[in-house]
């Protein structure tokens, strides 16, 4: 991997922020279009009544944003795994201390730069560092993970109830009153995405985002892209909480859009592509150089 | 005269354990209601507080537990007893018809311990209608799905082939016994002596469908629940359905001739089961165990001559790491010494004994249990992504619930006996 | 859709197999009517179980 020019770079981070502000414009206005009416008269948001089960906003469920495919792309190179991501997403998302780790887990890699997002073998005996304290350490490299939402998802599958299910724009997303807590999902996951309540959630009532629902005992939950503010036009809180840019969201059916000008631009990589599951994140190393 | 005696006598010893009930059995009773009753309080700490009492754990650890293994344990364990039934009404195999109810009984009892365990496992049981309720929509994908399916199927046939094909001996004992007697007159309804010769065929005909589903079950749709998932090295497996199918009937067919053996001896029933019938057991079981050991080696074999990543690491946990003292033990003390000397006796019928044969038995019955565990824990401790190893040491309220299905099942065996005649009555 | 033909390759024998039991000659009305008539109560009896188990366990489990 070649070093990039100064001016590369800022011409990079020009286009990028352009695509940034244009693509969050189109998919408000794709959203407007999609009619979704929100009623502002509701004072209790629906997610502090008993679980709610499809996505809702301020009471109401969330429409499909019409012709969209939402897709991540994360930049191990510029990760410096801080895990911002990580708390920021367990905030906006309500994941109580009991879902360890929550919804994004950030590996350290030690080994040369292995781009086919295969663990080693040493990496599988020894495991990745999970519980790292300080970062970025020279000669290590971040990959953060999540839910792929992916378009082959294995884990919508196999639900016996359909709690778990794939969008028509993009997203894997649960229903938590449907979800029988069997965890076929969570095996049929080769990610290790997805989580499970073992136990009642223990939430303070002044953390909790009225946006999205606390979940109850016993049922399975994962990233969900943040789908109560995405599909409103806003990013996910992993994408904004971020110190060094490293995430980037948005339609990849929209060819102006951030993501998809970035991946013409840059060679990009699955996680565990060859197991069929098509996902939604795809990683690149732009950031920066890497030495040690 | 002396052949009416002969008869009376016959079936009199067959209903020894409807006519005396002693002290020792009272006993029985009340120490496996005592087990029974602490596994339920271990499972209402497990509803109130959630599976986090248990030891599995997500994303680092075991998502499935002993539930699991427990499951395909009892699953596998409901099939002995209708491939005995299908042996005698089939193959026309006579001699094995004192077991054929036995075994039938074993097969309700385990399909019931079966479903039990998954609900224990299921983190919302009290949304178990949901498995209903969703069935028409997710059919079509969910292996899940397909495995409900096949197990209401299966034991809803053999509980119909069961209650009829007990009905002629209801009849003929309908009239010696108060309160059970007004029990088999509510089951008898509708019967007619003429029904008799047409139970006979049904008999031949569901037996056909119960072997088939055997296969579709334990060789099918609970195989397929591990074996179709590439998310876990070890478990992904065209290998699944033959494997499981093996260790179901090898198991099986051992708590049948442990079933027959423990009631023969308590019963007296020496002259209508005899030893010739366990030395029969005995090979079959052996030479299933030996193809179960065959299918154990082309498995690690394939896995660790150049094998991917992700399954080195699970076979290395349990060939040389953490779990290798059980796993080696299971094979060498669990199958290959039992499998070894069912066949010695096979081959050298001087040195047949029911006890050895009996103990060989309960050990193969333990060592299956354990190596399901082997199937369905390792793989979830070494995921394809490189998370710290997991580990899984089951808590007290697991094994608690454990033992409490276990003594459920030999509770309502007991009872069964107690209240049905679990012979059936020789026509002669 | 996998499912559907894995379900009727389990379900299709046997409904073959009970057909051909029940259309065997001597015809007998009453024993398959004793048959379906058990496999019939047995679902609805896994219906109802199921249910009532399901309401039951609601009272134990915080929700």
């Amino acid at each position: 991997m070649s070093p990039i020019s100064r001016r590369q770079f800022i011409t990079y981070l020009v286009g990028a922020a352009g695509a940034v502000v244009l693509s969050t414009r189109v998919a408000q206005a794709a959203s407007k279009a999609g009619d979704v009416t929100q009623s502002r008269t509701d004072p209790v948001p629906a997610a502090r009544k008993k679980t709610p089960g499809k996505p809702v906003v301020d009471g109401v469920e969330t429409q499909a944003v019409a012709g969209a495919k939402f897709g991540m792309v994360i930049d191990c190179g510029a990760c410096i795994g801080c895990r911002r991501c990580q708390y920021a997403c367990k905030t906006e998302n309500n994941t109580p201390d009991t879902i360890s780790p929550a919804w994004i887990e950030v590996f350290g890699l030690k080994n040369e730069v292995d781009l086919t997002g295969h663990a080693s073998m040493e990496e599988l005996r020894q495991g990745a560092t999970t519980s790292y304290t300080e970062s970025p350490k020279p000669g290590m490299w971040y990959l953060a993970t999540q839910c792929n939402h992916c378009d082959n998802a294995p884990c919508v599958q196999v639900c016996p109830t359909g709690a778990t299910y794939k969008t028509e724009d993009g997203y894997v997303l649960m229903d938590y009153k449907k979800c029988v807590g069997c965890r076929f999902c969570v095996v049929a996951c080769p990610y290790n995405a997805r989580r499970f309540n073992w136990v009642p959630p223990k939430l303070d009532e002044k953390d909790i985002n009225p946006q999205v629902p606390v979940r109850p005992v016993g049922v399975v939950e994962k990233c969900t892209f943040c789908v109560h503010r995405t599909r409103d036009g806003k990013l996910p809180r992993c994408v904004e909480a971020c110190p060094v840019s490293a995430r980037h969201f948005g339609n990849l059916n929209d060819p102006q859009s951030e993501v998809s000008r970035l991946l013409r631009s840059t060679p990009n990589f699955r996680l565990l592509e060859d197991l069929n599951t098509e996902p939604s994140i795809r990683y690149i190393t732009r950031g920066r150089k890497f030495t040690g | 005269m002396l052949r009416r005696t002969t008869i009376d006598q016959h079936q009199e010893s067959l209903l020894r354990p409807l006519l005396n009930t002693g002290r020792p059995f009272l006993m029985l009773c009340a120490a496996l209601a005592l087990i029974v009753g602490w596994g339920v309080y271990a499972w209402i700490i497990q509803l109130s507080q959630g599976l986090g009492v248990t030891a599995m754990r997500t994303p680092v650890g075991a998502t499935w537990g002993v539930y699991i293994v427990n499951f395909i344990f009892f699953a596998s364990m409901a099939h002995g007893g209708m491939a005995v039934s299908a042996a005698v009404h089939l193959l026309k195999a006579e001699k094995f018809k004192p077991l054929a109810r036995m075994g039938e009984v074993l097969t309700i009892v385990a399909v019931c311990m079966a479903g039990f365990s998954i609900v224990i496992d299921m983190g919302r049981p009290d949304r178990v209608f949901n498995m209903i309720l969703y069935w028409p929509g997710r059919v079509g994908e969910s292996p899940l799905t397909w495995d409900i399916t096949v197990i209401i199927l299966y034991f809803m046939l053999s509980l119909s082939f069961l209650w009829l094909t007990m009905r002629r001996d209801l009849a003929r004992l309908a009239d010696r016994f108060g309160i059970r007697g007004r029990l088999y007159k509510v089951m008898l309804i509708g019967y007619r002596q003429e029904e008799d010769k047409k139970i006979d065929r049904l008999a031949y005909w569901l037996s056909i469908a119960i072997v088939f589903l055997i296969v579709m079950l334990s060789g099918g749709v609970i195989p397929w629940i591990f074996g179709l998932l590439p998310a876990q090295a070890g478990w992904f497996s065209s290998m699944a359905g033959p494997y499981f199918l093996t260790a179901a009937l090898a198991s099986s067919m051992a708590a049948v001739t442990i079933v027959a053996a423990v009631l023969r001896k308590i019963y007296g029933w020496q002259e209508h089961i005899k030893p010739d019938l366990f030395r029969t057991l005995g090979v079959i079981v052996a030479l299933i165990t030996a193809f179960y050991i065959y299918l154990s080696f082309t498995e690690q074999l394939t896995v660790n001559f150049a094998g991917p990543h992700g399954e080195v690491a699970v076979s290395e946990l349990i060939l040389s790491g953490e779990l290798s003292p059980l796993y080696w033990g299971t094979m060498i003390g669990g199958f290959i010494l039992p499998t070894m000397l069912m066949l010695a006796q096979a081959i050298r019928p001087k040195w047949f004994s029911m006890t050895r044969t009996v103990i060989a038995a309960v050990v193969l019955v333990i060592a299956f249990w354990v190596k399901r565990f082997l199937i369905v824990v390792p793989s979830l401790l070494r995921p394809l992504l490189p998370f710290p190893s997991g580990t899984y040491s089951p808590t007290w309220i697991e094994w608690s619930i454990v033992a409490g299905t276990v003594a459920l099942a030999v509770l309502l065996y007991a009872v069964f006996i107690k209240v049905f005649p679990i012979v059936e009555a020789q026509e002669k | 859709m996998i499912g559907y033909i894995v379900i009727a390759m389990v379900l299709l024998p046997v409904i073959v197999l009970i057909g051909a039991f029940v259309l065997e000659k001597p015809r007998n009305f009453r024993v398959p009517a004793l048959l379906l008539g058990s496999l019939a109560a047995q679902t609805a009896f896994v219906f109802i179980f199921l249910a009532l188990f399901g309401l039951l366990l609601g009272l134990l489990i915080p929700q």
